[in-house]
């Protein structure tokens, strides 16, 4: 069963494709990453899974329905650009978005205290929205998210601005609401947030999807990353074999293999020609990864032998 | 079926909590509480203070000397100048100084003393020659007390004929009631009941009123616009419409701030009426019935259209502006709009079923000041009433279909504001 289903959806802005042709299958029970450098169409494409932008073409599918008021009441979304009424209470606020979501009273207050003690914002529960931090303001909009206990959570850039230890706060209770069976999707610039979190991932770039799966699955089609520090020339790179691409730093080399290319012999190879000072087997970055896709795409510019 | 009123009850239900919320935002605020109190205070000071004032001043009674060479004129004159204050006491209390020609002056300079150390209000003097000339002399430090002069004057005449036509044989009493003279009451007639006013306290009424409507409808209609504007500029209008429709929101915020300008009215009219009864109640000789019950009715009707009218563009102001300032700036034709009756209100007065004012009354823009403006001054036939109300109603339904289509876009909309065709664009789409 998916819970959401996006059918090669394009939106123009003046003339210019924000997204193009995009694609998307979220499964339910998954925490789907949308990754993209600033600008990619990340914002945009939620922006039309919430009806708040209508897609030029294509065709959006929330739990097999076209979006509906009673569907709105099984969503959370958490707008990229942040903002709450400044005047009001902390408790005010996040009932008025909850009854908004049409839960009922009786069971708002409850779940107000619960989701304020799990943030460790319990005490501010009557205080006024200005005389809270910023960091703290988007920990409540967080959970405002949240408190209707919606299927669907769609979080544009969750982390933008917070510290580690709310970030980790953060992707916690991401990870709980997935065991609870909450799907969730969210978009993000910073790779590294993606890498723990994900069951899935869709790179885009320049408003178009570059890859989309699951993030094992990406992992494992990318190979094994090498990455080489060593002393002398690097004119014995040409004479390894199993490589499917080379990123050339100088002294500091990393080396795509081959799927089936043993790191093993490689070593043998390179040992006898430099004196090495790093050896390391790594699973490529996702950073590493869009970089590639990226630089495949602007005529291979890392690529240097 | 079942399923499908479900829903509608489920969607009204987000209605009546954006309502709720938008109306208690309001409704809470310190500068709601101080306003509601604040104007019928303001009110009374203006309207009802001084009523009070003008109608019970505690008047005293004036002492007056009199020197009377004549020797007569002093007894008619007591018995002439009777008027009684409210208090019961007699407004004038005479006392005669006796004194010859060539003591005059020392006397007067006593007088003089006793005037300035206010136990005289005034002194009169009435000469041997009063008959033939028909001159006295009143000397007092308030010379302008019109009231005073009239009554002294009148009943010095008085008596002066009393006594001549008693040498005659001839009763003042019957001459006085064959020359009485008629007063003219001016009585204005509305809606066949008569009705007794003057011209200038129904003026300031009215003029009260109106300014009270233009005040409302814009400060409502500006609360509205605001509203938008910070919902849209921190960015909460994304969440609310993940949550609800773009019209469930507007429409909610319109009843919702509108509700809250009924109930300030509601508040003012207890409150008016209350005061009325205490002060009625207090004071039984003045009567403070200034506005008839129907002006109220028709003040809280115009009010409603008004406001639903004007606060769809100040809607449209507010979906469209990214800034305060420039939102003032939009709005600034909208309140002309709502001046324009002001400019022409003298004219209105004085001649309520004017081509000009007859016109602008059936303009809906125009309708809830103008119309208001005629209705209490000379009520028009009732069908030119219910017409220009349904005029009315209809553009407010047609201005609510529009703001609806542009709010739908606007309130996403940053950067540079759309222009006209931009706008016209908007409401064509699906």
């Amino acid at each position: 069963m998916n819970a959401l289903i996006i059918h090669n959806i394009s939106k123009k802005f003046n003339g210019f494709y924000a997204v193009k042709d995009f694609s998307l299958t979220v499964p339910q029970g998954s925490i789907y990453g949308i990754l993209g450098p600033n600008g990619a169409g990340k914002t945009t494409t939620i922006r039309m899974i919430m009806n708040i932008l209508i897609p030029d073409e294509g065709e959006i599918l929330i739990f097999n329905q076209k979006m509906n008021e009673t569907l709105k009441n099984k969503i959370g979304y958490l707008p990229e650009e942040r903002g709450l009424y400044r005047k009001m209470k902390v408790y005010e606020i996040l009932s008025y978005f909850a009854e908004l979501k049409g839960m009922s009273r009786s069971q708002i207050f409850q779940k107000i205290d619960e989701w304020l003690s799990r943030i460790g914002l319990l005490e501010w529960k009557n205080k006024k929205v200005e005389e809270l931090s910023k960091g703290m303001q988007q920990k409540i909009q967080f959970i405002s998210t949240i408190l209707h206990s919606p299927n669907l959570i769609i979080f544009d850039e969750p982390f933008a601005g917070l510290d580690p230890i709310n970030t980790n706060l953060l992707k916690d209770i991401m990870l709980e609401l997935k065991k609870q069976g909450k799907t969730i999707l969210y978009s993000t610039h910073l790779m590294e947030h993606a890498e723990k979190l994900s069951d899935y991932v869709a790179l885009i770039n320049k408003g178009k999807k570059v890859l989309d799966g699951k993030l094992s699955e990406i992992k494992a089609k990318f190979g094994k990353n090498l990455i080489l520090e060593f002393d002398g020339d690097n004119g014995f790179l040409n004479q390894i074999k199993g490589i499917k691409r080379i990123y050339n730093f100088g002294r500091y080399v990393e080396i795509e293999l081959e799927r089936e290319t043993d790191p093993q012999d490689v070593l043998k190879t390179v040992i006898n020609k430099v004196k090495l000072t790093k050896f390391e087997v790594a699973e490529p970055s996702l950073n590493d990864i869009f970089i590639r896709i990226v630089s495949e795409e602007k005529n291979e510019t890392y690529k240097n032998y | 079926m079942i399923f499908l009123s479900e829903l509608l009850v489920k969607k009204k239900m987000k209605l009546i909590k954006i309502i709720k919320k938008e109306y208690l935002t309001i409704v809470k605020k310190k500068s709601f509480l101080i306003s509601t109190l604040l104007t019928p205070l303001i009110m009374g000071a203006f309207i009802i203070l001084p009523i009070i004032f003008a109608q019970i001043s505690p008047e005293m009674h004036k002492k007056i000397a009199v020197i009377d060479f004549t020797g007569e004129i002093f007894q008619e004159l007591t018995k002439n100048l009777n008027r009684k204050l409210k208090t019961g006491e007699p407004a004038y209390k005479l006392f005669e100084i006796k004194t010859t020609e060539n003591e005059v002056e020392k006397v007067k300079e006593s007088l003089r003393e006793k005037v300035e150390k206010k136990e005289y209000y005034g002194y009169l003097i009435l000469n041997k020659e009063i008959i033939s000339k028909r001159e006295a002399e009143y000397y007092s430090k308030n010379v302008s007390d019109l009231q005073t002069i009239e009554e002294l004057k009148a009943a010095i005449s008085d008596s002066i004929a009393k006594l001549l036509l008693q040498k005659e044989g001839i009763e003042l009493e019957k001459i006085k009631k064959a020359m009485k003279r008629i007063e003219l009451k001016t009585i204005k007639i509305v809606k066949g009941k008569e009705k007794k006013a003057g011209f200038l306290s129904e003026y300031f009424g009215l003029i009260f009123l109106v300014s009270l409507l233009f005040a409302l409808i814009l400060g409502y209609g500006m609360t509205i616009m605001r509203n938008i504007l910070e919902e849209k500029n921190s960015r909460i209008v994304e969440v609310l419409l993940s949550s609800t429709n773009s019209f469930e929101l507007m429409m909610g915020k319109i009843l919702g701030i509108g509700g809250a300008g009924i109930t300030q009215m509601v508040i003012w009219a207890l409150l008016i009426a209350l005061s009325i009864r205490y002060f009625s109640f207090r004071f039984p000789q003045i009567e403070f019935t200034i506005f008839g019950t129907n002006i109220l009715i028709f003040f809280f009707i115009f009010f409603i259209l008004g406001f639903f009218l004007f606060s769809t563009l100040f809607a449209i102001i507010g979906a469209i502006t990214n800034t305060d300032y420039e939102a003032q700036q939009l709005a600034a034709p909208i309140t002309w709009i709502l001046i324009i009756p002001f400019l022409i209100a003298i004219m209105t007065t004085k001649n309520p079923n004017g081509i000009v004012s007859v016109i602008l009354s059936f303009i809906p823009f125009f309708t809830p000041i103008v119309m208001f403006m005629r209705i209490s001054i000379t009520p028009p036939p009732f069908y030119e009433i219910l017409a220009s109300i349904l005029l009315e109603i209809i553009t407010i339904i047609f201005l609510i279909w529009i703001t609806s289509k542009i709010f739908r876009i606007g309130i996403l909309m940053y950067g540079k504001r759309p222009s006209f065709q931009e706008l016209m664009k908007w409401i064509k789409y699906k």
